[in-house]
């Protein structure tokens, strides 16, 4: 009999997206990074974990599409490929939904790597959007990733809360790397010294920086209209997640200017040293 | 002037000047400085379990036994948990800024100086008050 194929050989690369804390944008940034590498032209999968409370097919836009979900592969009351939903602008993008009538023991971490396995085949990346907590939810999402990628906004509970998520990350060996995602950025804020800039999380975590994304209005009007914000070319927002993604398929992408384009008033007011402080 | 040019042309980055950071450290006046001094000190104590007194019991120890053979500033005395971001690995950081009329190759003697005897003699009391400790627990 010839030598089986080794089980583990990974076409995809699984990345988990964390954070400890609740609220702080990891579904927003499954869904931007995901949408990001397909539009790049990679096959990417993007996985709800959050079983029972499912928020990736909303950020999305893909809520009504939804025939099987994850729990249903798992139980066997459909394949794989009639659970995931196809994005409705990108056809290298799918997602896999959670159930949101289950809970988090509906799926334990054997059945998480089984399903990742069965997805690397096809695909070039598959996203993890894991659950708030440190609990079983996480657990199970962050027994089948390769990568980690922390998300944290630039508060004291955040900040706290990831570092305890670094932690636990670095007790699990199958997690090679993992790099930070600092969200809602503003650096008026920081530059009024009023909140903590991404250097000074970036030291106190000892983490590596995939990048900082600004507080930005799109967000909230992206998601009312179930549409990423790296689909709009204008966005501030957009644009950071966009460079994310090229950094996550290996580019080295410079980190913008976080700023908002300056009126001519403001900039001619600086000039003159009486303008509203901008910089961090 | 020429860095209001640069702003007018849009070409500053949003990089930390880092010669202004040291100042905003020690004004907590403002959020960043706060937020980043008591982070610092909520995070030794979370990922070591050591209770913050028990942390000042291990700083007043080491500062006494430093202080036997060199003269420090113990006020400006800084103890930090830090990670190494290329191996993970995490070390106690200790900055220890020594004062200039030190000599640092005289060991400790019944001579030296009041300041050596005082902290011979605290360090030996903490001695006495552990081993009294053991004999009471035996």
């Amino acid at each position: 009999m010839m030598a089986t194929q080794d089980e583990n050989q990974t076409n995809g690369r699984v990345i988990v997206v964390t954070s400890g804390k609740g609220g702080v944008g990891k579904t927003t940034t499954t869904a931007n990074i995901g949408t990001g590498l397909a539009r790049l032209g990679y096959k990417v999968v993007l996985v709800d974990t959050d079983i029972g409370l499912r928020n990736l097919d909303i950020l999305m836009g893909l809520e009504n599409r939804i025939v099987y979900n994850l729990i249903d592969v798992i139980e066997g009351r459909c394949r794989l490929q009639q659970a995931l939903v196809k994005d409705k602008r990108l056809p290298n993008l799918s997602l896999l939904p959670a159930a949101q009538t289950r809970d988090k023991s509906a799926l334990n971490e054997e059945q998480m790597v089984e399903i990742c396995k069965q997805l690397r085949q096809n695909a070039d990346f598959i996203l993890l959007d894991c659950p708030a907590g440190i609990e079983q939810g996480f657990q199970t999402a962050i027994a089948a990733a390769d990568e980690a990628i922390v998300v944290a906004t630039p508060e004291m509970s955040s900040v706290r809360d990831a570092d305890r998520v670094i932690g636990l990350l670095e007790a699990k060996n199958t997690i090679d790397h993992y790099r930070l995602v600092l969200n809602r950025v503003r650096p008026a804020l920081v530059a009024n010294n009023d909140m903590m800039s991404t250097e000074d999380v970036m030291e106190i975590l000892s983490i590596k920086l995939l990048g900082q994304i600004p507080e930005d209005k799109d967000i909230i009007i992206s998601t009312n209209r179930g549409e990423p914000v790296v689909n709009l070319p204008d966005s501030l927002s957009g644009q950071a997640y966009r460079n994310v993604a090229r950094r996550v398929a290996g580019e080295d992408v410079p980190f913008m200017n976080l700023d908002e384009p300056e009126s001519w008033i403001d900039k001619l007011k600086s000039f003159f040293g009486s303008g509203k402080r901008k910089q961090a | 002037m020429f860095k209001q040019l640069l702003t007018l042309l849009g070409l500053r980055s949003t990089e930390v000047q880092n010669s202004g950071r040291s100042k905003f450290l020690d004004d907590e006046s403002h959020g960043r400085g706060a937020a980043y001094n008591r982070l610092r000190l909520v995070l030794m104590h979370d990922r070591t379990q050591l209770e913050p007194h028990v942390l000042e019991a291990m700083r007043d120890e080491l500062v006494n036994v430093i202080s036997k053979y060199i003269s420090v500033d113990r006020e400006a005395i800084e103890l930090n948990l830090e990670t190494d971001p290329d191996t993970n690995q995490v070390a106690l950081m200790a900055s220890i800024p020594v004062k200039r009329n030190t000599a640092i190759n005289e060991l400790p003697s019944k001579e030296g100086s009041q300041r050596e005897r005082d902290a011979t003699d605290s360090a030996n009391s903490i001695a006495d008050k552990a081993i009294k400790d053991l004999a009471s627990t035996k």
